[in-house]
């Protein structure tokens, strides 16, 4: 991946943390690598990136073993935070860290937007 | 020359060691059902368990398997880093790695190795008759994109502990993609 | 759903299923003898008019010259110049060394590094509200700074994903080596293409072959004319109406045309009758033949550069059915799409369409429409039938 692809990228996370409740944000691809992240220091991104894609696969493999097609976003709801990750293109997901009590309405949709772009931007 | 010599006292004192050989370091204990190379417990087992160990973890995490056998991979890196070859080598030198680790890999049966080399912010290993590769092929057939998670995980940890330096691995080739080698590329972060 | 924009020119919306989707990449890409900038130039004014920004970059004349340009096609975008709605990137006054009172100038138009950074500099600044890049030229890019520039060209479209910016850019195909060619393949999602009509004297065409990364099967070509003022119509040449004496050919080119012009004597067309009309977008024009035996030379030098034909029977008189194809024959237009026009429907005796296909042995697909010419009643549709086996068969 040449650098332009990662700072376009990094621009489009950094415009996702100006929605209200978003604090952190990553682009990872299915099979565990980081691609590009927008997450303040404690967190190890490159673990982190393995982490959710295999949360997402295992979701998707659970989906589809109950025949119910492929899943459209994983919602993980925590104390203080959620992740929810949705996919990216066929080879990357978008992971997006929100303030446990942020409403989803605005923040899905300007994750679709992103993962649009995000998706043209990887083919 | 001065390096020529290392080279041959090196490949000398192997062979008086035995590392190269495996019939003079195997220790066969059959009455308490165990096998050890100089006192560190070893275990036989069919190469194609990796197979199994890819199907497995992909029937449950799906596309994420490589992360996952990939840390297994790097965790293994690491402890063979600290406990084989720090133990074997306290002084440990890079170009030292890199004369041995050609012998010692293939000796345990990784495969054939035909080159390792690391310069400046590059590097790269190939292997022929990759363990990995062919456990793979042989259970799942022809795949489409590099299979040896395993080794990836393994060499970027090893390389990078021995080192000292924080080295990014990816296979470029792989046998169990159709290709004549498995090459796995380092960049150095 | 990701918004389609339109572009403003009926033809390209259709040919793109609606328009072309926000941040896409589009190359406009002509033959050496047709001129791309008109079009540009059209859409750019089209989304002025929606609300939306414009960046214009330019390598290869003045920014003042476009102005010019655009006005002679009756789009004043002065205002919108004026209230920064439309921003130029001089790309061309560095080469003569002169000075630019643009907001983005490029010092030395040779230098890749400083035109992707003056590139980069207006894609982020411009970047509230919908902005639509137009990039005339690529050619000159590539010939001016090297085939590399082409990577920066793809990071380019990159940002503009990030950014919402449509871009369109207009390239020339000077024969470029396959390389060029291939890397270009790469970066844009939607490809137009001009092509220059060899069959018609002066005639360009457009096309659409590739949509959304994917190539179009069945690619359909129109050719068109620019017009001043008013910008790009589609354009088929020269129809011919032909048909037996008296079928009523000048009573149909008159019902068809806004303007029409015969020289008649005695009641009967002595030189050829000569109409045109705009329909559906379409610029047409159409020329009546004469009907008598002694002109059938004249036919077979018209029917050379017509594009389609109406044979206009009279549906009372079957007995010149054998007439109205010997005129088919001579005009040669065979393989040239036509529809027959069955006259006179008012009158006692006229014969219905479905017998007419029996007497004439017209073929299933050729559509035959019941016509009351001086009624003007379905000549219209007649014509739209015959625009149709026009845009199918092409």
């Amino acid at each position: 991946m040449t650098v332009p692809t990662r700072a376009v990228i990094e621009e489009i996370l950094g415009d996702l943390k100006k929605v209200g409740g978003i604090t952190a944000s990553a682009v990872v691809t299915r099979d565990g690598l980081l691609v590009a992240a927008d997450v303040i220091g404690e967190v190890d991104a490159e673990t982190f990136a393995a982490m959710t894609a295999t949360m997402t696969g295992a979701a998707e493999t659970a989906m589809s073993e109950i025949q119910a097609g492929s899943p459209d976003r994983v919602i993980v709801e925590g104390g203080t935070a959620k992740i929810i990750s949705v996919g990216a293109g066929p080879k990357a997901l978008l992971v997006v860290l929100a303030i446990s009590d942020t409403p989803l309405g605005l923040v899905l949709l300007k994750i679709g937007d992103a993962t649009r772009k995000i998706s043209k931007i990887l083919e | 020359m001065a390096i020529e010599k290392l080279k041959a006292n090196l490949i000398k004192q192997m062979l008086e060691k035995g590392v190269l050989d495996l019939k003079k370091v195997l220790e066969v204990e059959a009455k308490k059902g165990r096998i050890a190379i100089k006192g560190e417990r070893m275990l036989l087992t069919s190469s194609l368990g990796f197979a199994n160990l890819h199907g497995s973890v992909e029937k449950i995490t799906g596309k994420a398997a490589p992360a996952i056998i990939r840390t297994y991979g790097a965790s293994c890196g690491k402890r063979d880093f600290t406990g084989v070859w720090k133990a074997w080598l306290p002084d440990i030198k890079v170009e030292t790695v890199l004369l041995l680790f050609p012998a010692i890999y293939s000796t345990v049966g990784w495969g054939k190795v035909i080159d390792v080399s690391l310069k400046n912010d590059e590097g790269r290993v190939i292997f022929r008759n990759c363990f990995e590769a062919e456990a793979v092929l042989k259970t799942y057939g022809k795949r489409e994109s590099p299979q040896c998670h395993f080794i990836t995980g393994y060499l970027g940890v090893l390389f990078s502990e021995v080192t000292g330096r924080d080295w990014q691995v990816s296979e470029i080739n792989c046998e169990a993609k159709g290709d004549q080698y498995c090459e796995f590329s380092f960049k150095a972060r | 759903m990701v918004s389609r924009l339109s572009t403003g020119i009926r033809i390209l919306d259709d040919l793109l299923d609606g328009g072309i989707e926000k941040g896409s990449s589009v190359l406009l890409t002509a033959n050496p003898f047709v001129d791309a900038t008109p079009i540009l130039q059209e859409w750019l004014y089209s989304r002025l008019l929606q609300g939306d920004k414009g960046l214009y970059f330019v390598n290869n004349r003045p920014p003042d010259i476009i102005m010019k340009e655009m006005e002679s096609y009756g789009w004043p975008v002065a205002p919108y110049r004026d209230r920064n709605a439309l921003v130029f990137i001089d790309a061309y006054s560095g080469i003569l060394e002169l000075k630019s009172k643009e907001a983005f100038f490029v010092e030395n138009p040779v230098d890749s590094q400083q035109i992707n950074e003056t590139m980069l500099k207006a894609i982020k600044e411009m970047a509230n509200g919908d902005v639509n890049l137009f990039f005339d030229s690529l050619n000159t890019l590539i010939d001016q700074c090297g085939t590399g520039v082409l990577d920066d060209v793809k990071d380019w479209s990159k940002f503009s994903i990030a950014r919402d910016v449509t871009s369109i850019y207009a390239f020339t195909e000077w024969g470029y080596p396959h390389e060029i060619t291939a890397a270009m393949e790469k970066i844009f999602d939607s490809v137009i293409e001009l092509k220059a009509l060899r069959r018609i004297v002066a005639s360009e065409a457009l096309t659409v072959s590739k949509i959304k990364r994917t190539k179009v099967k069945d690619k359909r070509i129109f050719p068109f004319r620019y017009i001043k003022p008013g910008g790009l119509r589609l354009y088929i040449p020269k129809i011919l109406v032909t048909g037996p004496y008296n079928a009523g050919k000048t009573t149909v080119v008159h019902s068809l045309s806004t303007r029409a012009v015969s020289v008649q004597r005695m009641g009967t067309t002595v030189a050829l009758d000569f109409g045109h009309v705009d329909h559906k977008g379409f610029s047409l024009d159409l020329f009546g033949t004469i009907g008598q035996p002694r002109f059938d030379p004249i036919l077979d030098q018209l029917g050379g550069e017509a594009l389609g034909v109406m044979l206009v029977v009279d549906s009372t008189k079957p007995e010149e059915l054998p007439r109205a194809m010997e005129m088919m024959r001579k005009a040669r237009v065979h393989g040239l799409p036509y529809v027959v026009l069955a006259n006179k429907q008012d009158l006692s005796g006229a014969v219905s369409s479905e017998e007419l296909r029996k007497k004439m042995h017209v073929p299933d697909e050729i559509p035959i429409i019941e016509i009351i010419a001086t009624e003007k009643k379905n000549v219209t549709k007649a014509l739209d039938a015959l625009l149709e086996k026009f845009m199918g068969e092409k």
